[in-house]
């Protein structure tokens, strides 16, 4: 299968814990097709957010396909999943659906593949948002601005000091 | 943490620490730090990027705790610095520049210094043609070394390499040049051991010590030798002579081993990485002898304007004599010559236990004047006799005459040659007690009379300016050794040397011919008979 037809569960992942999620999903979802003590369907059915996406991912009939054959479809999703890029995004609150949405849109303009953003809440930023991208660092928080214009401050006084 | 701080917000790039191994940590991100880089990351502690692979980097970290997984790296944009400077003086310090022991701490000097700098070119070399003084007349007058010179001092552990070291550090410190102690890996201990040496001998405020002890991590004593280099460019930079000991290589070696086999570099000869001579020969060619552009000197000191020198012993450790060890034949390759210190000799008693007939100078013989070269071969020829008596001797034959001679007067020649632990001999002093014995004047003295009548003049060289002036002038303007005896004689009693009657001097004053015609004495090899030389 390829990227478009994952592309449903992919659209909803937005942040890490979201992959985290389907990547678990996809495990118990291995485990039920060796594994008779629950059938994929009520697997599927026990995830709220990622079931039914997940479910148009995989064929129609998972338990008339081969194990191996789902098996193999699951572990492509599962490689896909693995492998979209990480982009870590430190903010001072609890991000808010606003937030959440606006990080959905910032993400699908500006990268041209899917990305899930590893969000942390650090509240001495106060405000704003610190991004790390592939190792780059922005920094966008309102305490770097108040540090600047500190600094500013700092320096203008030191000009008046008579040496 | 306001280091790491300031550094992201000046690079804007970060890395994580994904994993550790021993000295290496693993580090994620970081997308355009460069080889060797410095980083720092966020528990204070500091690093330098040791090897780039697509994905992560490796940094050799110098923190004693190892980094925690997860930390935060910022990339510095520089490579090692140092701080330099004359704060460093009397003062024992680690290869950052701060106090080995915290309870001593000093201010820093603003100076900074790469640890890592290319080596000058040839055009701004020149040749070595300065005479460099030890105080172990053994050295000075059979393995003589010059000023820029890289001698290696080998043998096996205990040997008195230390000693001779530590000998040669107080010599050159007396005589106004700088000395830089590095102890690379040492024992607490024995770097206290050192440091007390040179107070003892007040010459501490012209030496440095920068010293990793064997317990400090893997990365920090790999970059001892680097930094003491650093700051003996600085002050050559200062045209200022220097002295430098790297005591030991083949420790720095095997720590170098460590790290490198952490990092899954592969293994090559004995297991040390490939690039093992390219550790060792970007540092030593650091060293050697080099023009001031602009010919003044800021101190007025030294013979000759133009030129600075940094002098490099490094030291590297032998098992069981083997001189063909992959280390000590890389560092031999890469110096001008080495010093062996011969363990069967040190068993026997002699002290230094420095084997000449296997220890090599290349350059240091062009420094010497005619007299002391003259010496030095006679020596040298006379030894190698001697040596084959000695072999003879075991067969336990009858001998003849001349050739306990030649016993008698080698054996006396090597116990002047011997020294105490503490005690220097400046090469002019031993000249004048060597050309006594080698004249026959004191061919019937004992032994003990010998030394008693070297120390003596040691005794007033030292005290005495007038009596200095008069030896060395007897050593720097004769040619030859036959005419250091000759104007021993003539000045015996300025020298207060009790010539035995009838060698009291009442010779004419030489020239050239009378030098080499009247007053020639015998060479060692002609009191020796064909039958003995065939023997």
């Amino acid at each position: 299968m390829s990227t478009n037809q994952h592309e449903k569960i992919i659209e909803i992942m937005l942040t890490e814990d979201d992959r985290r999620e389907v990547l678990y999903l996809l495990d118990s979802l291995s485990d039920s097709i060796f594994n008779n003590s629950k059938s994929p369907q009520e697997v599927l059915m026990g995830s709220v957010r990622f079931g039914q996406a997940l479910s148009m991912s995989l064929p129609p009939n998972i338990e008339s396909q081969s194990k191996e054959d789902v098996e193999n479809k699951i572990e492509e999703l599962r490689t896909t999943i693995k492998g979209l890029k990480k982009i870590v995004v430190i903010l001072a609150i609890m991000p808010t659906e606003k937030i959440l949405s606006s990080l959905r849109v910032f993400g699908a303009s500006t990268f041209p593949e899917k990305v899930v953003f590893d969000l942390s809440i650090n509240p001495d930023i106060i405000g704003g948002a610190i991004f790390i991208i592939d190792g780059i660092y922005r920094d966008y928080s309102l305490l770097k601005k108040l540090n600047e214009a500190a600094q500013k401050k700092r320096e203008a006084l030191e000009t008046l000091i008579p040496r | 943490m306001n280091d790491f701080q300031q550094h992201l917000s000046k690079t804007a790039e970060i890395g994580f620490v994904k994993e550790v191994v021993g000295s290496i940590a693993i580090v994620s991100g970081l997308p355009t730090v460069r080889p060797d880089e410095f980083v720092v990351f966020e528990s204070g502690d500091m690093g330098q990027v040791f090897t780039l692979s697509p994905d992560v980097i490796e940094v050799l970290t110098f923190s004693r705790e190892p980094v925690k997984v997860g930390t935060r790296v910022a990339r510095t944009d520089n490579l090692l610095e140092i701080p330099v400077g004359e704060e460093f003086f009397s003062k024992v310090i680690d290869p950052f520049g701060q106090p080995f022991e915290a309870h001593n701490a000093f201010k820093i000097p603003s100076d900074k210094r790469s640890l890592n700098t290319a080596p000058p070119g040839i055009v701004s070399r020149k040749s070595i043609n300065r005479y460099f003084e030890t105080g172990v007349p053994i050295v000075d007058l059979m393995v003589p070394l010059g000023k820029g010179q890289r001698q290696l001092v080998i043998g096996d552990r205990k040997t008195g390499k230390s000693n001779f070291l530590l000998k040669t550090i107080v010599y050159a410190a007396k005589n106004g040049d700088l000395c830089i102690y590095a102890a690379i890996g040492k024992n607490k201990m024995d770097i206290k051991k050192a440091e007390e040496y040179f107070d003892k001998h007040k010459v501490k405020q012209n030496i440095i010590i920068v010293a990793t002890s064997a317990e400090d991590p893997a990365g920090l004593i790999y970059l001892t030798p680097y930094s003491a280099m650093s700051i003996a460019e600085y002050f050559r930079d200062k045209a200022r002579d220097v002295l430098i000991v790297l005591d030991d290589l083949s420790t720095h070696a095997k720590f170098y081993r460590e790290i490198s086999l952490i990092g899954k570099r592969f293994p090559g000869r004995d297991s040390y990485p490939g690039d093992m001579f390219h550790v060792h020969a970007r540092l030593l060619e650091r060293a050697g002898n080099f023009a001031i552009t602009n010919g003044q000197r800021p101190d007025g000191t030294g013979t000759t304007a133009g030129e600075v020198s940094i002098t490099c012993l490094p030291v590297t450790e032998t098992l069981g004599g083997d001189l063909s060890g992959y280390i000590q034949t890389n560092i031999m390759s890469m110096t001008d010559g080495h010093i062996y210190f011969d363990s069967n000799l040190f068993t026997q008693g002699r002290r230094p236990s420095v084997n000449p007939f296997l220890s090599v100078t290349r350059v240091g013989r062009q420094t010497q004047s005619d007299s002391k070269r003259s010496i030095s071969r006679e020596l040298l020829s006379f030894l190698t006799l001697f040596d084959k008596m000695q072999n003879v001797v075991h067969f336990g034959s009858e001998l003849t005459e001349n050739v306990k001679i030649v016993l008698e007067t080698g054996n006396k020649i090597l116990q002047l040659f011997d020294q105490e632990p503490e005690v220097v001999v400046p090469s002019n002093v031993q000249c004048v007690a060597l050309s006594l014995l080698w004249g026959d004047d004191f061919k019937s003295l004992e032994i003990a009379k010998l030394i008693y009548y070297k120390d003596r003049i040691y005794d007033m060289y030292q005290k005495d300016a007038e009596y200095k002036q008069m030896v060395d002038e007897i050593v720097l303007k004769s040619n030859s050794f036959n005419e250091i005896l000759l104007q021993v004689r003539q000045n015996a009693d300025r020298l207060k040397i009790d010539l035995p009657k009838p060698l009291m001097p009442n010779v004419p004053t030489p020239t050239t011919q009378t030098t080499a015609a009247a007053t020639q004495v015998p060479a060692a090899t002609e009191t020796v008979s064909p039958e003995e030389k065939k023997n």
